[in-house]
């Protein structure tokens, strides 16, 4: 029994010890917080692209209204926890403005997300100016994305 | 005429409830970050069930004897045990996703947060466990369950580059804005989600409790021949579709609302109607399934009487066992816990624990003292053995791979 | 509700006197009573001492008591200890071995199972009463000149013959090998048994392990847990080579 506890608790050691190495970044150099960035900007794009689908599609009557809802306010919630986990992290001096910008992309687009959710729980989907700036916001993140 | 009914109820309710909450999700979430690239992972997983399935439904067939017993009596009550820890774990976090997918799917019909269903699902399942007749569970949720095949419609609906998407399966070809590593990973993540190991537990304790005999082993094969490839097409045309909606728009899936969106694309309120249906019978009949599971393993363990077949009161620990696992799962759900984080860990824990499960089945299928004249035969213990080496370096890579790609990112 | 057996006769045709091996067809399997209803697994087998000094299986004994002491005494004592009032729980439940009605892939009970599972409440002079497990865990000194592996080396499974002049079978030979990793899977049984990979495997695992027959020169010491086996003891190979290559 003895050798069956010491084997289990090795593993979980060994699991746990496996799981902090590979889920944190300690003090993120520039190549790090590239990374992140990265990463951040390809999920928010992808929100803001569900955002302006589910727009879409509750417009041309195809959703109804409940699944519409939930779909955008599950998009505005990863995006926000997207831009969250960017901005809590250390952004590296050597990069100078640079994370400033990427951050208020990111900004931008998540309250864009979020116009959409209230549009879509206030059952205007008539909104083409929302989703074209949804759009416009959906290329920039990807552009910014590209760029760095 | 009625023996041809009961086969064709059989391969329908095998193609139903063959997708669940790991396979709804992985495949929309490889379709539409991965393209058909990753589809061969989908063929090369359901071949693998198809075979394990056939050898477990076998020996249950001829024997009279589940997964679990075999565990205990191959490998003893100490590498059993850690077995049957492993075991049940995995498929514990597969009930807690099944169940969390349920919540998730009423909440897309209601707009109730998902977390009010939870308590609500967690209930009536335990109430299935407890009272409905075994058949009755499984046909009724399977026939539901079919109704996700509106997704191989929408696919067509779609109008995809079928020769593209084709071309894509046939040469595995990765995306270039995707690392090698994370698409081995979601490679193993496909094949977990496929040969998830309580389907095995569940297949040949359901045999058990249907009391199949040698008469049943082909009715039992077509089951599994032509319900699970099926059922594995099912699979691909959720990738499919997801693939055709969302490659062009850079969207990569991490919500139920998402698998099910280009069926609304394609199909309109009808279409997402169906599928909603679907999701719900589908997780709802896995959960069923999952939670009996966690039962089967520990009573056959422990040698306890277990099975719908009796009178819950003959099998009181069998039905204890369920009661604190629903609670356990409503409970871990009720932390906020996200289901589709939950879901994405259960198919690579599935694939980790892949061994656990197959290599004594494949020891027992071959057992003459178990099978007599029904052990294996040659071209299926090459395939198997196969497997056997595919199984292992997939349990053996899947934690390194998770933790390099940060869980597919 | 019925006992429902399966059609195929299982390990050890005609039970109660075919030869079987303890490990691999009787302990640990399902204990089913003459209505069908599950008792519990075989947890250990009682083996009785004759007056001959031949071991004789007497019972199967079911329950946490049975089963815990072969995780090790540490996982025993910390069971008993957790409720010491309930002093029955240390004694294993017992089905005599003559309940037996047959062995397939369970073991079929002729009795039912409620009121079945008692303590064995043993008078003065009883026989000397020992278990599967505890002969599972000793240690075997073999001489050098038998070509196995001599260290680390135990008792794996024990093979039942079926008695002379008498109803039942008595240990008839030892196999011996490496303690781990575990038993043969019956491999050792049958040298054609699929699929190849695995069984490459095992016996390579096992190429080491012997077969020792009880009789003389092979004494069970139950106090030191060894089991001493003199050099011009009976060891052979487990696997019938000559079983193997073509005809």
């Amino acid at each position: 029994m003895s050798r069956l506890v010491v084997t289990l608790s090795l593993l979980l050691l060994l699991v746990t010890g496996c799981l902090v190495t590979g889920c944190t970044v300690s003090q993120p150099g520039p190549a790090d917080w590239r990374d992140q960035a990265r990463q951040t900007l390809d999920d928010v794009s992808s929100e803001v692209a569900t955002a302006r689908l589910v727009l879409g599609q509750l417009d041309a009557g195809k959703v109804p209204s409940s699944y519409g809802v939930t779909m955008a306010a599950d998009a505005e919630e990863a995006a926000s926890k997207a831009e969250e986990k960017l901005s809590s992290l250390q952004a590296p001096a050597s990069l100078g403005g640079l994370p400033d910008k990427v951050l208020s992309l990111i900004g931008r687009a998540t309250e864009a997300v979020q116009q959409a959710r209230e549009a879509v729980v206030d059952e205007r989907y008539d909104v083409p100016h929302l989703r074209r700036e949804l759009g416009r916001l959906h290329a920039a993140l990807d552009r910014r994305k590209a760029a760095l | 005429m009625k023996r041809y009914l009961a086969v064709a109820l059989g391969v329908l309710t095998a193609i139903g409830g063959f997708v669940d909450i790991g396979d709804l999700v992985t495949n929309a979430l490889v379709g539409s970050r991965f393209g058909m690239s990753l589809g061969w992972a989908v063929v090369v997983g359901v071949a693998g069930i198809c075979i394990f399935a056939e050898m477990s439904g076998r020996i249950a067939a001829v024997s009279h004897r589940a997964t679990f017993d075999l565990v205990r009596e191959r490998l003893g009550p100490r590498v059993g045990l850690l077995n049957l820890v492993g075991s049940i774990a995995v498929t514990l976090l597969t009930f807690i996703a099944e169940i969390g997918g349920v919540a998730l799917a009423l909440e897309l019909v209601t707009s109730v947060y998902y977390l009010a269903w939870v308590p609500v699902v967690a209930l009536l399942v335990w109430l299935v466990l407890w009272r409905a007749k075994f058949s009755l569970m499984e046909n009724v949720l399977g026939l539901l369950g079919l109704s996700l095949i509106v997704f191989s419609v929408a696919a067509w609906q779609l109008h995809p580059d079928w020769g593209h998407l084709g071309h894509q399966m046939a040469t595995a070809d990765k995306p270039l804005g995707e690392s090698w590593t994370t698409y081995a990973y979601y490679a193993i993540a496909l094949f977990g989600a496929a040969m998830t190991p309580y389907e095995v537990f569940f297949f040949s304790s359901g045999g058990v409790e249907e009391r199949w005999t040698t008469k049943d082993i082909v009715t039992m094969r077509t089951n599994v021949f032509i319900g699970f490839p099926l059922g594995g097409i099912l699979s691909l045309s959720i990738a499919a579709a997801a693939t055709t909606v969302y490659s062009p728009l850079g969207i990569s899936v991490d919500t139920l609302g998402q698998v099910g969106l280009p069926v609304a694309v394609a199909l309109g309120k009808i279409g997402l109607a169906i599928v909603i249906l679907g999701f719900v019978a589908a997780t709802f009949g896995a959960a069923c399934e999952t939670g009996l599971s966690v039962g089967y393993s520990l009573a056959q363990y422990g040698g306890w009487q277990w099975g719908k077949y009796v009178k819950p009161q003959l099998a009181g620990a069998f039905h204890a066992t369920i009661v604190v696992s629903v609670l356990l799962a409503a409970g871990v759900l009720m932390t906020m816990v996200d289901p589709i984080l939950v879901t994405e860990f259960s198919v690579v824990f599935s694939a980790i624990a892949l061994p656990l499960t197959y290599f004594p089945i494949l020891v027992v299928a071959n057992d003459p003292d178990y099978l007599g004249e029904h052990t294996n035969g040659r071209v299926t213990n090459v395939l198997a053995s196969g497997y056997l080496v595919l199984i292992v370096i997939a349990s053996v890579a899947a934690l390194p791979l998770m933790v390099i790609t940060k869980m597919g990112q | 509700m019925h006992d429902f057996r399966p059609d195929h006769p299982g390990p050890i045709d005609g039970w109660p006197d075919a030869g079987f091996d303890a490990v691999l067809h009787l302990l640990d399997r399902q204990i089913v009573d003459s209505n069908g209803q599950l008792v519990g697994k075989v947890d250990d087998i009682e083996l009785v001492e004759d007056p001959d000094g031949r071991l004789v299986p007497t019972a199967l004994l079911v329950g946490m008591a049975a089963l815990l002491p072969r995780f090790g005494a540490h996982a025993f004592r910390s069971w008993a200890r957790l409720a010491p009032a309930f002093a029955e729980r240390y004694q294993p439940g017992v089905v005599e071995i003559d309940l037996v009605d047959d062995v397939t892939s369970g073991v079929h009970l002729s009795v039912e199972r409620d009121g079945l599972l008692r303590s064995r409440i043993d008078e003065v002079g009883h026989p000397v009463r020992h278990r599967l497990s505890t002969l599972l865990a000793m240690r075997v000194d073999l001489p050098p000149d038998a070509g196995a592996a001599s260290h680390h080396a135990r008792v794996l499974d024990v093979r039942l013959r079926s008695r002379a002049g008498a109803s039942g079978v008595q240990v008839g030979a030892l196999l011996v090998g490496r303690g781990r990793p575990g038993s043969m899977l019956g491999y050792e049984r049958s040298p054609e048994r699929g699929p190849w990979l695995i069984a490459s495997v095992v016996r390579w695992l096992h190429r080491h392990s012997r077969l020792v027959e009880v009789g003389d020169g092979v004494e069970v010491d139950w106090d030191a847990g060894v089991v001493r086996v003199a050099a011009g003891a009976a060891v052979r190979p487990v696997v019938d080579r000559s079983a193997d290559g073509p005809a």
